[in-house]
Formats: C-alpha cells, sequence, structure tokens
C-alpha cells in the first residue's frame, strides 16, 4: 500500500486519503485481493483477530448506499437497512471477491440475513457464528470457543493454512495495540476540533473496517503525531456525544460542523465501541482467553447485560468530557438500540442532559431535516449553556 | 377438576386459576415470576414456582382491542413503533400496571429463553433493569445447521445446571428429580393429547374451526406440565374425536378449502380473519403457531433439544420440511402468509420460505401484511382482496379437479 497513498503528506492530505478509501472501498479491497484472501464480516462484531491470524484480511461490513430492489425478493422492507444493502450489495456482485462472508448472530436480524444470503449469494460462502447470552458464564465461553473453532477448520480451507496460537497472539497484540492508539489520538482530536471536524473523525473510524491493519495503524500513528506537534485549538463550538450503531453519514456529520457541534466523544458501534475492549489472551490457552473478550464487552445494545452499564458509561463520559449534549443516532430498523433508547432518554432527562433523537440514512448526503433538526438542537444547547472557552 | 365439564369450561377455570394463583402468591409474599412462552417450563413446574407470561397477556390485550392505547403509552416512554409489539404492551403494562383486559401481578424475576426471538432478550432486559430484578437467560443459539450440533446440546445441559441452583435460590426448594421426571410425563401427556387435538383438525371435513385452536394455546404456553392441562387437552381430544364419528362439526358452513396459516395470529383481527375466511368456506388445518406445543421427547437430552427445535431457531430448509409436513398432514389446498410486522425473525427469510413451500407442493399461496398485536399495521381491505385471490386459484384448481 506504501507509494500508493500520501503517506508522508500533511494532515489534510493523510485525511484525503482515508476519506477516499471510506467512499471508494471496493477499490481498496480489489487492490488488495490481489495479494490476500479477503473475508467479508458483518457488522457489529466478528473475531477479526482469528481472522487476520489465518491470513486472510477481514474487511467489515457496515451497509452500502444503494438502491434496494433485488434484496426485496428475501426481505420486508421494515428489515435492518444495512443487511438490506449488504445483501443487495452481494447480489449485485459487489463483493465478488471476497472468498466468503462471516455472520454474527447478534439480533434477529442477523440470525436471519444468513439463511437468505445463501442462497442470493451463493457464490460467497456463508460461515455463521452465534455469539452466546450467558457470555459472563464459564460456559457460555466454551460454547463460543467451540463456534470459534467452527470458523477456524472453515477458514483454513480458505486461507490454506493451519491456525495456530501464536499466529493469534500476535494478531491480537496488533489489533489491542490499534485499538490503545485509536483511542489516543479520538482524546487528542479534541483539542484540535479544528482541524478533526465530525466528518472527519468518522473516516479516521470508518477506516479500520476496511484497510489493512498495518497500514491503518501507520496513519494512526501519523495523526497522532501530527497532532501532538501541534499547537492545541480553543473550539467555541457546543460539545456532543453522538451514541448508536453508526453515524455514516454525511448530511448528519456535515449539519454537526456547520451548526458548530463538536463530537467530543462517540459511543458509536462503528466506531469507538470497537476499540473499547482489548483481548487479554494467555499462552496456555490463547484461543480460549481470547473467547472472554466478548465477555468483557460493555456499554453495548448487542451485548446483553441487565446491568445496563451503558447508562452509567455515558453519564459518566458526559461528565467527563464537559459535553453540552449527546445525540441519538438511530439506524434504520435496529431494534436492540430501539430498546435501549427510553432507559437512556429518561437517563439524560434525569440528569438534565439536552439530548436529541435523530434516524439517519447511510451514505444521504443532504437531508434538510436533519439539519433543522441539528440547528434546533444548537439552538437549545447555546441558550442553556452558551459556548465553550477551552 | 369436575369431570362433567365441557374442555371449554376447564379452559376457562384453569386459565383463571392460572392467574388468581400468582396473584395469591403475590400476596402471600411468595416470588412470581414473567417467562418467555418457550422457555423450559419444566424446570419451573418442579419447584412449584408461580409464574406468568407477558406474551399470553399481551395477547389477551391485543385479541381484545385494548393493545393501542397501550402502544400509544408505550411510545410515548420512547418506544419505537418497529419493535415488537407484544413487548411494547407489556413495556407500557410494567409502567402504567393496570390495564381492563388482562392483570397480572409484577415481577420478582424473570426467566428468558431465546429460542424464539433475541428480542425478548432485550424486553426483558428492560423490565430487569426498571424493576432490578434477577434475570436468568436460558440462551438457546441460532441453528444454522439442519440438526442441532452437539456444541448446542452441551450448552444448554451446562446452562440447566446453573438454571436448577438459581430456581432453587429463588423458590426455597431443593431440585428433586423424581419430580422433574414426573413433571416430564404430564408434559408428554399433555402434548400427546395436542397432538391428538392437531389431528383431528386434519380431519376432512375438520371437526372444528382451526383458528378455536388458539383459545386452548394460552393454556399450553403457560400450564402443559400440570395434569389438570393435560385432562384438559385430553377432553377437547376426546369431544374433537367424538365429533369425527358422529360426522359433525362446529365449523359454520361447507369446508371447500384447507389452508395452512403461517405466521402468528393477528390478534387484534382474529374474529375479522376467521370470519372472512369462513364467508368463504377456507379452513385453517395446518399451522406451525399451534404445532409448537406439541413437543414430545424421551429423555432429557431430547427435552432440551425440542426447545431448540422450534419455528424462529431453525434454519431455512428446515423450516420448509416442516411446512411441507404440516401442509402435507393437514391436507391442505393453500397456504396463506401474515407478514407480521412486529416478528422480524419470522419475516427474516419468510419469502424465500414460502416460494420454496409453494414450489415443492405446488401449491398457491398469499401474503398479507398485519401484527401480532399492533392494529395498526393491518388493512382489512388488503387482507381480504389477497385471501379472494388465493380463494379463485384454490377454486379453480377444486373445479378442474372435479372436487
Amino acid at each position: 500500500m506504501e507509494g500508493k497513498y500520501n503517506m508522508n503528506g500533511n494532515l489534510l492530505d493523510l485525511i484525503e486519503d482515508l476519506k477516499h478509501i471510506c467512499e471508494n472501498p471496493e477499490e481498496y479491497i480489489e487492490d488488495m485481493a490481489k495479494d490476500k484472501k479477503i473475508i467479508g464480516c458483518f457488522l457489529e462484531y466478528t473475531p477479526i483477530e482469528i481472522i487476520h491470524s489465518l491470513g486472510l484480511h477481514p474487511y467489515c461490513l457496515w451497509g452500502e448506499d444503494i438502491d434496494i430492489v433485488d434484496s426485496g425478493k428475501y426481505l420486508p422492507p421494515f428489515y435492518c437497512y444495512p443487511l438490506q444493502s449488504i445483501l443487495e450489495g452481494g447480489i449485485k456482485g459487489r463483493y465478488d471477491n471476497l472468498e466468503a462472508v462471516v455472520i454474527p448472530a447478534l439480533c434477529d436480524s442477523l440470525k436471519a440475513i444468513g439463511q437468505n444470503w445463501k442462497v442470493a449469494v451463493e457464490n460467497i460462502e456463508f460461515i455463521p457464528i452465534v455469539y452466546p447470552q450467558n457470555r459472563k458464564m464459564e460456559f457460555g465461553l466454551r460454547f463460543l470457543e467451540s463456534e470459534y473453532r467452527d470458523l477456524i477448520k472453515r477458514l483454513e480451507k480458505i486461507s490454506g493454512r493451519e491456525f495456530n496460537d501464536a499466529d493469534l497472539m500476535e494478531s491480537t497484540q496488533i489489533y489491542n495495540r490499534r485499538s490503545l492508539l485509536m483511542n489516543k489520538l479520538m482524546n487528542l482530536c479534541e483539542d484540535h476540533m479544528d482541524l478533526i471536524t465530525p466528518e472527519r473523525r468518522h473516516y479516521i473510524n470508518k477506516s479500520a473496517h476496511i484497510m489493512d491493519i498495518s497500514d491503518h495503524i501507520k496513519y494512526i500513528e501519523m495523526f497522532i503525531k501530527g497532532l501532538e506537534d501541534l499547537p492545541k485549538s480553543k473550539s467555541l463550538n457546543n460539545r456532543v456525544i453522538l451514541t448508536g450503531i453508526m453515524a455514516d453519514s454525511p448530511a448528519l456529520l456535515t449539519a454537526l460542523e456547520k451548526n458548530g457541534l463538536d463530537v467530543a466523544a462517540d459511543d458509536l458501534a462503528q466506531e469507538s465501541r470497537q476499540f473499547r475492549t482489548t483481548a487479554h489472551i494467555n499462552t496456555e490457552d490463547p484461543l480460549k482467553s481470547y473467547c472472554a473478550k466478548w465477555a468483557d464487552m460493555y456499554g453495548c445494545s448487542l451485548a446483553y447485560s441487565d446491568k445496563k452499564e451503558r447508562v452509567s458509561m455515558l453519564l459518566e463520559l458526559a461528565k467527563e468530557k464537559n459535553i453540552d449534549g449527546i445525540i441519538y443516532v438511530n439506524t434504520s430498523f435496529c431494534d436492540p438500540e430501539e430498546y435501549d433508547y427510553p432507559i437512556l432518554r429518561k437517563a439524560f432527562n434525569d440528569n438534565n442532559i439536552p439530548h436529541l433523537f435523530l434516524q439517519v440514512s447511510q451514505g444521504e448526503e443532504v437531508n434538510e431535516q436533519i439539519n433543522t433538526r441539528i440547528q434546533g438542537f444548537k439552538e437549545i444547547l447555546t441558550h442553556k449553556g452558551g459556548s465553550h472557552e477551552n | 377438576m369436575n369431570e362433567g365439564l365441557s374442555s371449554k369450561e376447564m379452559l376457562n377455570i384453569l386459565l383463571d386459576k392460572h392467574y388468581s394463583d400468582a396473584y395469591k402468591a403475590k400476596e402471600e409474599g411468595r416470588p412470581v415470576g414473567w417467562v418467555s412462552s418457550n422457555f423450559p417450563q419444566e424446570f419451573i413446574e418442579v419447584f412449584d414456582l408461580d409464574v406468568v407470561y407477558p406474551e399470553n397477556q399481551t395477547a389477551a390485550i391485543a385479541a381484545k382491542h385494548e393493545s393501542e392505547e397501550m402502544l400509544n403509552y408505550a411510545e410515548g416512554l420512547g418506544y419505537s413503533n418497529d419493535i415488537c409489539a407484544y413487548a411494547r404492551t407489556s413495556l407500557a403494562y410494567t409502567v402504567k400496571k393496570d390495564c381492563e383486559s388482562l392483570n397480572m401481578p409484577m415481577p420478582d424475576f424473570l426467566l428468558c429463553c431465546n429460542n424464539i426471538c433475541h428480542q425478548l432478550v432485550k424486553w426483558f432486559e428492560n423490565i430487569s433493569y426498571e424493576f432490578q430484578i434477577p434475570l436468568i437467560i436460558f440462551d438457546i443459539p441460532f441453528n444454522n445447521e439442519y440438526e442441532i450440533t452437539e456444541s448446542r446440546l452441551k450448552y444448554m445441559k451446562e446452562q440447566s445446571r446453573y438454571l436448577i441452583e438459581q430456581l432453587e435460590e429463588i423458590s426455597g426448594k431443593k431440585f428433586d428429580e423424581e419430580k422433574f421426571k414426573e413433571v416430564m410425563r404430564v408434559s408428554n401427556e399433555t402434548a400427546r393429547n395436542w397432538r391428538r387435538v392437531e389431528r383431528c383438525t386434519q380431519n376432512d371435513p375438520s371437526p372444528v374451526n382451526g383458528f378455536f385452536l388458539f383459545n386452548y394455546m394460552a393454556l399450553m404456553v403457560c400450564s402443559r406440565g400440570k395434569e389438570d392441562t393435560a385432562r384438559c387437552i385430553g377432553k377437547y381430544a376426546d369431544e374433537l374425536e367424538e365429533m369425527i364419528r358422529k360426522g359433525e362439526s362446529s365449523y359454520k358452513g361447507e369446508q371447500k378449502h384447507r389452508i395452512m396459516m403461517e405466521g402468528i395470529a393477528c390478534w387484534p383481527y382474529l374474529r375479522h380473519n376467521s370470519k372472512y375466511l369462513s364467508s368463504h368456506g377456507v379452513n385453517m388445518t395446518g399451522s406451525i403457531y399451534t404445532q409448537t406445543w406439541g413437543r414430545m421427547y424421551d429423555t432429557f437430552d431430547e427435552m432440551l433439544l425440542s426447545y431448540s427445535n422450534v419455528p424462529d431457531c431453525i434454519n431455512l430448509e428446515r423450516a420448509v420440511d416442516r411446512r411441507v409436513n404440516i401442509v402435507r398432514d393437514g391436507k391442505c389446498d393453500g397456504i396463506l402468509v401474515h407478514m407480521n410486522r412486529s416478528c422480524k425473525i419470522w419475516d427474516g427469510f419468510l419469502l424465500e420460505m414460502v416460494r420454496r413451500i409453494s414450489d415443492e407442493l405446488q401449491l398457491p399461496s398469499a401474503i398479507f401484511e398485519g401484527d401480532q398485536a399492533d392494529p395498526r399495521c393491518f388493512s382489512e381491505a388488503q387482507f381480504e382482496t389477497r385471501v379472494d385471490g388465493l380463494v379463485e386459484i384454490m377454486s379453480e384448481r377444486r373445479a378442474s379437479d372435479g372436487r
């Protein structure tokens, strides 16, 4: 990948590179497929470390900006929109350079989509994983290990390589390192909101799902160095947290910037939730200890928890980041998120945190309704607390 | 219970008792649980725990036309109209704590099995959080393969041990293996009687309007491990067998066409659906929704497997095969499909499944849009048009077959 993108350029050039990759993932993947076999990984969580350890490239699929036509033969119109779009993309051949797709059964829509994929996109192998709900129990993790072992058998046939503990440990270390770097970078971004706008922040996160991890790490390291070298900038904008599955909407991101709202932090499945939990694996039984990553996850609507740590987590984050408001970004027809919303709404109200619920569509360039609502939210924030002087 | 009672009378008494027992337990300070419909009730029964089923309650609320008010209330709390209407109704009830149709005591503990869907996990997770009460999940993973894997059975068995420990703590009783075997025996007897009922409905002509089975289904959900239930369902089977012997039927009019009804009942419009179908001489003689309750098994392992082999937990191929058998057993002429707005797991591969069933059996099918509990998602006009179309095809075939 070195030589193709401007790795030595200034930060704006780096951002342009990542923007290009995010807007043209098929171009990146086509290029990568010349050297590596690609495995499509459906949202939101798949064992990318295992996939990587077998010399395969995990390309995480979060949905397409595509007209839903052929997938309507399989799915009703009220089905999870990202999944409708991925199935559509599969039918239309957008993923023909994938060897297989891994689909995690994290919700009802994900449970059923694989049954359609294997019929509608026969040329791309469907590999299921079911994540246990009793994820904090030993027996739950034993079940998960059996699912991972089944996955490994199928991936070994694709990669032509045998799974081994050392490779898993190495891959896990790389992914853990990327998570730590991403968290560091996102914290740094807060002092450079003039440069790292909501849209640019999104590209840094989204590109993680497309790029070779080693390449992505190089970019993150350059961003960190670049931002550390810059004097901190004082933003007078209002600070918000985005929470939800994804904020993959140019209309939303530009509306935030246009209306003077900085994304101080996020609790998005496509973004920070990916880097929140690292795998703590031991040398005795790396695969078994890797399974505990699922148990350690917290604050996500897809990871069962009767404690609903997401509530306290968001309240603490809001306090820590001195934010003015929270925007709940709802992805069309995502029922796990829809169950969490009323409980979070009540918590925000009880704690006097202004909040906004927004339904967004992927890839939407223009949406006046979103712009108007963000404008209105800005007015509320300004009226409530004014702007910030860091 | 008085042996002179009809099965319908027994049913009403037993359902009333189910709720009054729960209220009595509450008054006496004994814990009351809320349970998901396809939870392995054998574990509950062995501990004599008093439990109620929110799905039963919300279906009744919908059937009695009170669900819209509850749904509006839930939406006011912030619940999207995209999520399951049973869940919305139930979550509204947990705040309102009262309704006109069917009240039940608030829970002290929750038992959730996700074999039928994942939304149940989120629904119960919310109740657990709001009430700060224990929630035990019996996790039955979706079956992507045709057969249930050894790893799934092992996981269920390990969860069973944990579940028993938790229920011992909740009930204050020790697990009694002999009693558990007895509960399994009674549950099998109830299921055997339910299968007799189903076989009766498959008779040609059927002695009953298939929609009447939904009345008894509530009891199958909440009490199939009890002797009284086995007797009630057995009585119903006796009544139907007697009608067959006498050549009688409670179905009004001529039974011209037999259908398999796919999906959960459209409870707010049950009467409308039944009446309109009857007006065309259409009878429901097959349904996976009712068939599910006839689960029989010989061993503990088979019991666990039976809870994994439920409509929303099996893959496309197995789902198709089950329906094909239902259609054949019911000697159905067509398939009427409820695209249920509330149930995404059921709708998830419904379209491909129905195509395969229709192709394999060369039978016509029609799909209507509705909802198990949200009356706003159904159009009488659409339903009637779709049924008219289905009936037209079935009639043409009947005529060409010389029937």
